[in-house]
């Protein structure tokens, strides 16, 4: 997988996801299910707004010292034992990770689950290889045995998928005999999963957070495939985007409060592991090497732009939980990678402009995100701007809206044509049946334009008073 | 230049800098509302919210008093089924635990006793009980925090079907802010592994109903022992 996740132009994804029924009313469900548990979560806290101050100054005081942090983070895992790398983009990352596997004659690696290396298409390079690469969080899992599928939602992977449809590709693809209870399909792909575990040659991890202060990969699961990937592989390789920095474990305190209330509506997850460079000589179990890969990818393109601040994002998936939009189309809708608000504020300047224009589109300007953003990043200001961008600087957007920007322009700014269009305006009446507003009037009533203008049906009014 | 100073000197272009500053611009808190939390609590209310938790997230618990935890920790292990045990190489399991194998009949080994590390690891795996004490507690979270070394491996609180954590009430704090103040007093000797651990694991990912027993441990019990 790469940031670009669909071939499907705009519309053919509305078409698509609009039509699947399941899917919106999963993502439905899970916003109604998730938000009222963040919310039950953050009223119990208390404070939230301050909360949510002291995770934005963090972030933003980490943006803006990164240098620094990245230097101080890179010498202290070092001294605890880690090979640092660095990498400034995805390919680069990839050939690090390449030579690892090759010098280790690696076959089989357990990952779990990473945005970054979906990002730069680790699973792809690595089957490429000849390496098996088995995704070991539950949805990713789901998603991989189902002919690869995509996540539709960053936390939650799998929530387009039915426990029937799931039950069906167990079946096919891993010989499931059972019914299609979730606890007993789970137990079924436990069993899977600790002989792949035990087995594996390398474990792949991405990192929810870094201290700088001790050279620690903090990472938090619920499921425990985390640990496993860290506990028991000869090797562990870290990938990470190179924004995750916290300062020390002070800071750390806040982003995993947040983190676990805004993701899942939990007071903590179940794991949360502190990962300090490979196991001692005493100890028995653990990686016997630790590599960090530490990723730019585009981040300091980002870093050094109007959107610097969306690189406060914690991952948690609450903008897309709050979203109208994403609640219709999920996270297929959007074609990329990172969805949702966070995706339409975060792609275009991190992927380029004229591939990911039409993501900004799938927007409202509600406001909604900013409200529970836990960091405070001003998702629909960042997202309104990239619009500017692409009409103003970049002149990306099509001729037909260029040429009905212009002519609306002139007609605005000029009284005789003005006084023409108004007193036309009525054959727009015709619009919903043939024109632009067509999809949009397959779902409400277009109110009617009347034949008469106000102004003329006072003007009339008014002289045939002045004449009585 | 190495990679190392090209890739963190662009990172310092891109903050328009083009030294890498010799430390940071200070970091000003604008709230305290984290040591807020539970922060009139004392250690009776603290175990007691740490209890009620505990019933939130799945776990099983137990309380007991220190001269009655011998048979507390019988009846915890008996809950969790028969089969082998792994426990944490702690004087107070040493203590409690080889009573426990000749009255049950169970195979004890402790996780420092001397076998290559694949053996061990098996071992852990196919046991049907990890027992370990805890390092220190969270009330807020019912979160139990563990140090993994060569007394006690990472295997210990995650492969075994299921786990008994004892959890002395004098080790109870109010939340993560505690237990992160706590992990940073040992920034200078820290643990290759240092895990928060609250309750059996879990996960939601199969039209979001809560399974617990993923990857890591079906059940977990927890024995608080009113020490103090």
């Amino acid at each position: 997988m790469s940031i670009k996740t669909s071939n499907l132009n705009l519309k053919q994804r509305m078409e698509k996801n609009l039509s699947d029924l399941f899917m919106r009313a999963s993502i439905a469900h899970a916003q109604d299910w998730i938000n009222q548990k963040r919310e039950d979560r953050y009223v119990e806290l208390g404070h939230f707004e301050k909360w949510r101050d002291l995770a934005a100054d963090i972030r933003s005081h980490v943006l803006d010292n990164l240098d620094y942090y990245l230097d101080q983070f890179a010498e202290n895992a070092q001294k605890a034992g880690s090979i640092v790398h660095f990498a400034l983009d995805g390919r680069e990352a990839i050939r690090i990770a390449s030579e690892i596997f090759q010098q280790r004659h690696a076959k089989k690696a357990v990952k779990s689950k990473s945005m970054v290396t979906e990002e730069i298409g680790l699973n792809e390079a690595l089957e490429d290889m000849a390496v098996e690469i088995i995704e070991t969080d539950l949805g990713e899992y789901l998603l991989q045995v189902d002919g690869k599928d995509k996540p539709s939602h960053i936390v939650v992977p799998a929530l387009h998928k039915n426990r029937r449809r799931i039950r069906d590709v167990l079946a096919e693809q891993k010989g499931y005999k059972g019914d299609d209870v979730p606890e007993n399909m789970t137990r079924f792909v436990r069993g899977i999963l600790r002989e792949a575990f035990l087995s594996a040659d390398i474990g792949v991890t991405g990192c929810n957070f870094a201290v700088a202060e001790t050279g620690t990969i903090a990472l938090m699961t619920n499921e425990g495939n985390g640990r496993f990937a860290t506990s028991i592989p000869k090797t562990h390789i870290v990938f990470m985007g190179m924004e995750r920095i916290v300062p020390t474990f002070k800071e750390l305190d806040i982003m995993f409060s947040m983190l676990a209330r805004s993701a899942v509506g939990a007071r903590a997850s179940v794991y949360m592991s502190l990962i300090t460079g490979p196991r001692t000589q005493t100890e028995s179990d653990g990686p016997e090497e630790l590599h960090l890969i530490i990723i730019d990818n585009g981040r300091s393109k980002v870093l050094s732009s109007p959107f610097k601040n969306v690189l406060r994002c914690i991952r948690c998936g609450s903008c897309m939980l709050e979203c109208p939009a994403f609640r219709h189309i999920g996270g297929h809708g959007y074609g990329v990678l990172y969805s949702g608000p966070l995706g339409a504020a975060l792609v275009p300047v991190l992927a380029g402009y004229k591939e990911h224009k039409d993501v900004t589109r799938i927007c409202s300007l509600c406001g909604a995100c900013n409200d529970v953003c836990p960091v405070k990043i001003p998702l629909y200001e960042s997202i309104m701007e990239h619009r500017r961008i692409i009409a103003e600087d970049e002149k990306l957007t099509s001729w037909i809206q260029d040429a009905a920007y212009s002519l609306y322009g002139k007609i605005i700014g000029n009284s005789m044509l003005y006084q023409a269009a108004t007193k036309l305006a009525s054959l727009a009446n015709w619009a919903p049946r043939f024109g632009p507003l067509k999809e949009w009037a397959k779902a409400r009533e277009v109110p009617k334009l009347p034949g008469k203008r106000f102004r003329d049906w006072f003007a009339k009014h008014k002289a045939k008073e002045d004449k009585a | 230049m190495t990679i190392r100073e090209q890739f963190i000197r662009a990172v310092g272009k891109a903050l328009g800098r083009s030294e890498l500053p010799t430390a940071p611009v200070p970091l000003s808190y604008c709230h305290t509302v984290p040591m807020g939390v539970m922060k009139d609590s004392d250690q009776d209310e603290l175990a007691r919210a740490f209890i009620e938790y505990s019933k939130v997230i799945g776990a099983d618990i137990f309380e007991t008093a220190r001269d009655a935890l011998r048979d507390t920790v019988r009846q915890a292990v008996d809950l969790c089924g028969p089969g082998a045990v792994i426990a944490a190489n702690d004087p107070l399991l040493r203590e409690l635990l080889p009573a426990l194998a000749l009255a049950t009949k169970r195979t004890i080994r402790f996780w420092n006793e001397g076998e290559p590390r694949e053996e061990k690891i098996r071992f852990a795996e196919r046991a049907a009980l990890g027992i370990a004490v805890a390092k220190l507690a969270l009330a807020e979270s019912a979160t139990v925090l563990f140090f993994s070394n060569e007394n006690c491996g990472r295997s210990v609180t995650l492969l075994p079907e299921s786990n008994v954590y004892i959890i002395p009430k004098s080790v109870i704090r109010s939340r993560l802010t505690q237990g992160m103040a706590f992990v940073r007093e040992y920034k200078d000797r820290l643990p290759s592994s240092v895990n928060f651990v609250s309750g059996p694991s879990a996960t939601s990912d199969i039209e979001l109903v809560r399974v617990v027993g993923v990857h890591g441990p079906v059940r977990v019990a927890y024995i608080v022992v009113h020490d103090a």
